[in-house]
Order: structure tokens, then C-alpha cells, then sequence
């Protein structure tokens, strides 16, 4: 009861402090302007999306009726839907391409939208919501947390706390959760009052609605709740690192420059360390080689198919010139050098794809060193804005395209496509493959965190034991 | 009856301590206590008694142990040597069951600035395990003279004597009987001062054992039953009943710190 009475003191205490307003107030404003631009990101991508779609349909339909082996030449957009949580984190789909263009030949990535269509992106970057609360509001969360212990010790308070029958610990334990409880409501708050004032961008058409009309709204719901508790345990380990910088030091002064160098060393300094540590002793591969030799596989596999076409005439297996009929020998001829095609694209690319490969292994394993890169790549995980998901997005446009192709093949066996075939080919649909793995994983990193929190916990519950109270 | 004894283990150590204190004829002791830090000697052999409605002071220069001295009895710092005990309890051994009987009022009683006085109040009892309803608080308050406007106000916007008062009505609430007052006059204005003392004055009265650091000779005079005047971590004079009542304390005390007298 009375470990409860110390938790409900600083909670009281928070509800009356005026940095508890200067945390609603700096949290608002960056959320208002987050929630805004995490709005414009994703509706600006989606109306790309939705116009660049309807503009491709448009072209095939419009087209004249020709030969197959032309239609298969057609570009078609396959676009990557909306993540779930796409406009609370942009994650790697600020970078990545959000749709590929493929024809018989190619899958690439498509020229994304313009800066121009972002304004507010543009004038002041990328500011998603895990930012503010991976950077701005971990700066504040650790500045709370400074004061602590070396505060009631300046005021005089911890010698009149402990000439009562307290315990060093549970009186620590319950300080740091009144603290991390009474900051949290304030972020809420903060959170509701941006909310306000945003118009409920998040909630609307291009915000979240987006992504849940995308996904299992149970999905969503899930990603959301698994967002919404990583962000608390993260603030709740930057208020307890602030609490163990408070307990190493006597005064407020030290401990909050002790707070802010390391918060420093953790949010800005120790990501690129890493990178830069992982990147030493392996260098990237240089690409110049690698292109070399898939200029040289390709004046190779060119030779080949003239020769083994020269062969076909020979033996009179190819029947007329410039159209493609359904002889075997062709598709034999071309299945061969798709496979040499791909063989030969993946040598090239897999000492890059190896080195990044082995880069990610290395700052996935190192980025633990820090809270706000675990924090950001758990966030991308929940959000569907991570890698993996990217990758899956690859993986299926690449079996869309080989199905694409697959069925042009068979309006090949007609001789001629009829362009309104186009509707009998299954548009391109991104599913989200894999979530029980996916949960798990999540799972996985939000432990970490939570070990993450607990180590020091431990360490401030060590050093507070022999705190000297003098 | 052991049914009970099991289920209410914690009631029954209380009750017992209860009784104990009930037969205990001495509150707060100092058994050879000595206190060193690395080198440096703080406290040296200190032997000291306070009975129930006794207050005892302690004088000295600064480093002179006084702190020290209360720093032990509170279990802010184990000693050396020898044993510190409230009730009975050796304070080093069993901190968290001294501390039930003890309270404390430092110079400066810092308490939550945003908190009211009666917050402060019930909050500092609830943390000795005692329950203070909102009325009681108040009697509290009121007994040890708070104007009846300052209950509900921040103790930020208090006088340093309306918090020393504070703090001297969290003691009496407690219930603790052992007290630890630490150079509670330092920055008083004298009307203030005085109302201080009436407020100790009455805690004694009320049975409690009071041990005081304070640098005030006049007001240890009247409130005093027995007074040490240490020097560089030692109890170099010791006075109390008539012997107390017939000397020149300032003049002792000047010629203590100037080493010429050490009376016994």
C-alpha cells in the first residue's frame, strides 16, 4: 500500500508540474505536424498509385490488337499497397520503390513520386511519428527520468522518505513508474490534442483507413496495439535510463548532462557508429565488375540464341519471320535463355546482395547497443513498412509477372491477344503472407526491449542500494 | 491463536514492539559508536541514552559528529564500530524495523513542493505504515500550530517555519517515539523559534524521546534534559540534571571548542 502511495505522489506530483505542460506542448506540436505529413506521404503515394493504375489500364485497352510476343513487351505497374501503419512510419518505404514496372523482360523498380507532390516533406523532411517519439520525445523521456533520485536528494526529500521503514528498491521501483505512468498520460494527451487539431488524419480516407482497407482490419488493430506498447516500454527504458543516470550522480545538474550525452552517444552517434564499424574490413563490392559481367553474359547468351534460332531454320522448326508460333523450339530457345538470363543477374548481383546480406546480420546483431534503432526497426516491423515486407512484395510481383507471362503465352497459343484478355488476367494482389512469423518476430524484439529495460532497471537498483543518502 | 499469529505476523511484531517499547525505559542509545571514513575518524566511541519525554542536545562546531551522529541512528550510513539502537533495535542489523519508531525533521524540511501540507503530511505517515484520514491530518497540523489556511496550500508557497512545523506534525502524527530533530531553529526568525519550541515542548511532553542537533544554547537551556558538546568526532562534555541546570552553557561551550575544559 505504501509502495502505491509513493507511485500515486509522483503521479499527483506530475499533474501539477510545469514540465509536465512542456511535454504536452512540445509533444503536440510534433505530433500535429507528423500525423500531417504521415497523411500527405501516404495519400499522396496512393493517388500516384491510383493514377498511374488507371492510366496503364488505360494504354493496354487502348492499344491496337497485336501479336503476343508485343503484349508481352507492354509495361505494367505493379503497385505495392498501402502498409498497415504507413502513415505513423515511413521505415524503409521512404526509401524503397513503392511499385515496379514489368514487361517480358524487365521488373523494375518505377520512378517514384515527385518531391514536388510533398510539400511539407520537403520543407522540413521526413518526420513520421516513430521519429517523434524514437528521437524528440526519448530527449524529453530521458530529461524526466534525470531528476529522479539526485532531485530528492537536492530538496532534501530522500532523507526524509528513507527515515521511514521504506525499502530502497520498491521506494525506486514505484518513483520510476509513477514517472514513466504520469509521462505517458501526458504523451496521450498530447497524442489526443494533436489528433484534434490534425482533423484525425490518421483515422481519415489517406491516413490509417488507408492501410486498414489494405489489410485484415484485425490485423491492423493488432500492428497498432503492438506500436502503441513498444512506444511505451521505449519511453519507459529512456525514463529509467534518465533514473539511472539520476542514481550515479548527487546532483540534477550532472545528472541531466550525464542524460543528455547519453542520449546523444545512443540516438545519434551509436547508428552511424555501428554502420561505420560494420562497414570496416568489408567494404561494399564496386558494382563495375559485376555490371562487366552481365554486359558479357548477355553479348553471350545473344550468340547462343542466334545460333540455336540459325539451327531451328536449318531444320525447319521456326515457320515464318518476325511472328512467333507455337513450335516448341522457340520457347525452348527462349525458357533456356530466361533461366541463363536470371542465372546470370543473380552472379552478378550476389556479391552486393552477400555484402548487404552480411551488413544487415551485423547491425540487426549490434543495433541492440542502442534503444532507438531497436525501437525503429521493431516500429517499421509493426508498421509494414520494414524490409521483409518489401522483400515479400518482390517475391510476389516476381510470381505475378512469371503467371503474367505464363497466361500471354497461352493467349499466344490463339496467335493474337485481344486486349480486353486483359481483365482475365488476375491484377496483381499483394497479400500479406507469413503474419504468425511475423508475430513471432515482433515478439521476439519487443523481449529484447523488455530485457533491454530490465539490465537497467537491475543496474539502478544496484547502484541505488549503496546510494549514499547523506 | 496461532492460527491468528501466522495470518497477522506483521500485526503481531508491531504489537510486541509495542509492548517492548511500553517496558522500555530507553528510547534512543549509542553504544561505543564510532564512524570512520577511510581515514578520517567522524565519530568516535559515542555513548549516549534518551529515555521517553527526555530531549537531549548535542552541540558542536561543524564536523564536530552531530550529523553524523543522527546519520547513524537513521541508517543513512552503518557504523564502524558499535551499535546504534531505537527501541531496543539495533538500527545497522534491522533498519526497516527501527525505522517504525522513528521520525525526523531535518534543518531545512524539504518536502513535494506541489504537494499541499496535509498531502505532504498524510503521505510521510503512510509511509511509516499508519493510515491518516483527512481530518486527522488536519488535527495534526492544527496541534503543532499550522495556521488553518496553509493546510491546503503548496508547500512551495510556505515560510521555512510553516515547513519546519510540517515536518514537526508529520513526527507527532507517526506516532514515532523516538525523534531526531537536526538544527531545527538554523534561519528561524525568533517568533517563529519560539513556536517551534512550544511545539517540541509539547512533543516531549507527550513522551517522546528527542535527540537534537542544534547550535542554539538559549533554546536548548529550556528545552534540554541532558546535553553533550562533541569536538572532532568525540562527546567531550556531558551535562544534565543539576549539573545542567547550575552551568554557564555558553561558557562551557566556548572553552570546550577552545579545548580547555573536558568536563566528564
Amino acid at each position: 500500500m505504501r509502495y502505491f502511495t509513493i507511485f500515486w505522489l509522483e503521479l499527483l506530483q506530475a499533474t501539477r508540474d510545469v514540465r509536465a505542460g512542456l511535454v504536452i506542448a512540445v509533444a503536440s506540436l510534433f505530433f500535429v505536424v507528423a500525423f500531417t505529413q504521415g497523411n500527405e506521404r501516404v495519400g499522396v503515394t496512393a493517388s500516384a498509385v491510383a493514377v498511374s493504375t488507371a492510366k496503364n489500364r488505360q494504354a493496354w485497352l487502348a492499344q491496337p490488337p497485336q501479336n503476343p510476343h508485343g503484349a508481352a513487351h507492354f509495361p505494367v505497374l505493379l503497385a505495392k499497397p498501402t502498409a498497415p501503419l504507413a502513415s505513423l512510419v515511413a521505415g524503409a518505404d521512404g526509401i524503397l520503390p513503392g511499385h515496379l514496372v514489368t514487361d517480358a523482360h524487365r521488373l523494375l523498380p518505377a520512378k517514384g513520386t515527385s518531391a514536388a507532390d510533398a510539400p511539407f516533406a520537403q520543407a522540413i523532411g521526413t518526420l513520421d511519428t516513430a521519429f517523434v517519439i524514437g528521437v524528440i520525445l526519448s530527449l524529453l523521456a530521458v530529461l524526466a527520468g534525470s531528476d529522479l533520485v539526485a532531485g530528492e536528494k537536492e530538496r532534501g526529500t530522500l532523507r526524509l522518505t528513507f527515515a521511514n521503514p521504506v525499502r530502497r528498491n520498491r521506494w525506486l521501483l514505484a518513483k520510476i513508474a509513477g514517472r514513466t505512468t504520469g509521462f505517458l498520460v501526458a504523451v496521450t494527451l498530447a497524442a489526443s490534442l494533436a489528433l484534434m487539431i490534425a482533423g484525425g488524419v490518421v483515422l481519415g480516407p489517406s491516413g490509417l483507413y488507408e492501410g486498414m482497407a489494405s489489410s485484415a482490419p484485425n490485423d491492423v488493430m493488432g500492428r497498432l496495439g503492438g506500436f502503441l506498447f513498444l512506444s511505451a516500454i521505449y519511453l519507459a527504458v529512456w525514463i529509467t535510463i534518465g533514473a539511472a543516470c539520476s542514481v550515479f550522480s548527487a546532483r540534477v545538474a550532472s545528472a541531466t548532462l550525464a542524460a543528455v550525452v547519453l542520449w546523444i552517444a545512443l540516438v545519434v552517434i551509436a547508428p552511424r557508429a555501428v554502420a561505420t564499424i560494420a562497414e570496416l574490413g568489408d567494404p561494399i563490392p564496386a558494382t563495375s565488375p559485376a555490371r562487366m559481367a552481365i554486359r558479357v553474359e548477355e553479348v553471350r547468351l545473344r550468340r547462343q540464341q542466334e545460333a540455336m534460332v540459325e539451327t531451328l531454320k536449318a531444320s525447319g522448326g521456326l515457320k515464318g519471320a518476325g511472328a512467333i508460333t507455337t513450335t516448341e523450339g522457340p520457347a525452348a530457345v527462349r525458357d533456356i535463355i530466361d533461366a541463363a538470363a536470371a542465372r546470370a543477374q543473380a552472379k552478378a548481383d550476389a556479391p552486393i546482395a552477400n555484402w548487404r546480406e552480411r551488413q544487415l546480420t551485423k547491425l540487426d546483431a549490434f543495433g541492440c547497443i542502442s534503444p532507438t534503432s531497436l525501437y525503429f526497426r521493431i516500429a517499421a516491423g509493426f508498421a509494414g513498412t520494414d524490409g521483409q515486407r518489401h522483400h515479400e512484395f518482390l517475391n510476389q510481383a516476381s510470381a505475378w509477372r512469371s503467371a503474367f507471362l505464363e497466361r500471354l503465352n497461352r493467349l499466344e497459343d490463339r496467335g493474337i491477344a485481344e486486349f480486353s484478355d486483359y481483365p482475365s488476367v488476375a491484377p496483381f494482389q499483394f497479400k500479406e503472407t507469413a503474419s504468425q512469423r511475423i508475430w513471432i518476430q515482433q515478439s521476439a524484439s519487443v523481449a529484447t526491449m523488455l530485457c533491454m529495460w530490465l539490465i537497467i532497471l537491475l543496474l539502478c537498483f544496484f547502484r541505488f542500494k549503496h546510494y549514499d543518502l547523506r | 491463536m496461532l492460527h491468528y499469529c501466522i495470518n497477522n505476523l506483521n500485526a503481531v511484531k508491531r504489537m510486541v514492539a509495542g509492548l517492548i517499547e511500553l517496558e522500555m525505559d530507553t528510547m534512543i542509545e549509542a553504544v561505543g559508536l564510532t564512524k570512520r571514513y577511510g581515514d578520517h575518524l567522524a565519530l568516535d566511541r559515542l555513548d549516549l541514552t534518551v529515555q521517553p519525554g527526555e530531549v537531549y542536545a548535542l552541540f558542536g562546531g561543524n564536523g564536530a559528529g552531530k550529523s553524523t551522529t543522527i546519520n547513524l541512528f537513521l541508517g543513512f550510513v552503518p557504523p564502524s564500530a558499535g551499535e546504534a539502537r531505537v527501541v531496543g533495535i539495533d538500527v545497522a542489523a534491522n533498519p526497516v524495523e527501527a525505522k517504525r519508531h522513528v521520525a525526523y525533521v531535518a534543518e531545512n524540511v524539504m518536502l513535494y513542493g506541489h504537494a499541499t501540507a496535509r498531502e505532504n503530511l498524510q503521505y510521510f505517515v503512510e509511509l511509516s505504515g499508519r493510515r491518516l484520514s483527512k481530518t486527522d491530518a488536519y488535527g495534526a497540523l492544527e496541534a503543532l500550530g499550522l495556521p488553518t489556511e496553509a493546510f491546503e496550500r503548496q508547500v512551495r508557497f510556505l515560510s521555512k517555519g510553516m515547513r519546519q512545523k510540517c515536518g514537526l506534525a508529520i513526527a507527532f502524527a507517526k506516532g514515532a517515539s523516538a525523534l531526531f530533530l537536526d538544527e531545527p531553529f538554523s534561519g528561524l526568525d525568533p517568533l517563529a523559534a519560539t513556536e517551534l519550541q512550544q511545539a517540541i515542548a509539547a512533543l516531549k511532553a507527550n513522551g517522546k524521546a528527542i535527540l537534537m542537533s542544534t547550535h542554539d544554547l538559549f533554546r536548548a537551556r529550556v528545552l534540554a534534559d541532558k546535553v553533550g558538546i562533541m569536538r572532532c568526532g568525540r562527546l567531550v562534555a556531558k551535562l544534565e540534571g543539576e549539573s545542567l541546570r547550575v552551568a554557564n552553557l555558553e561558557q562551557l561551550y566556548v572553552e570546550t571548542m577552545a579545548g580547555k575544559s573536558v568536563p566528564a
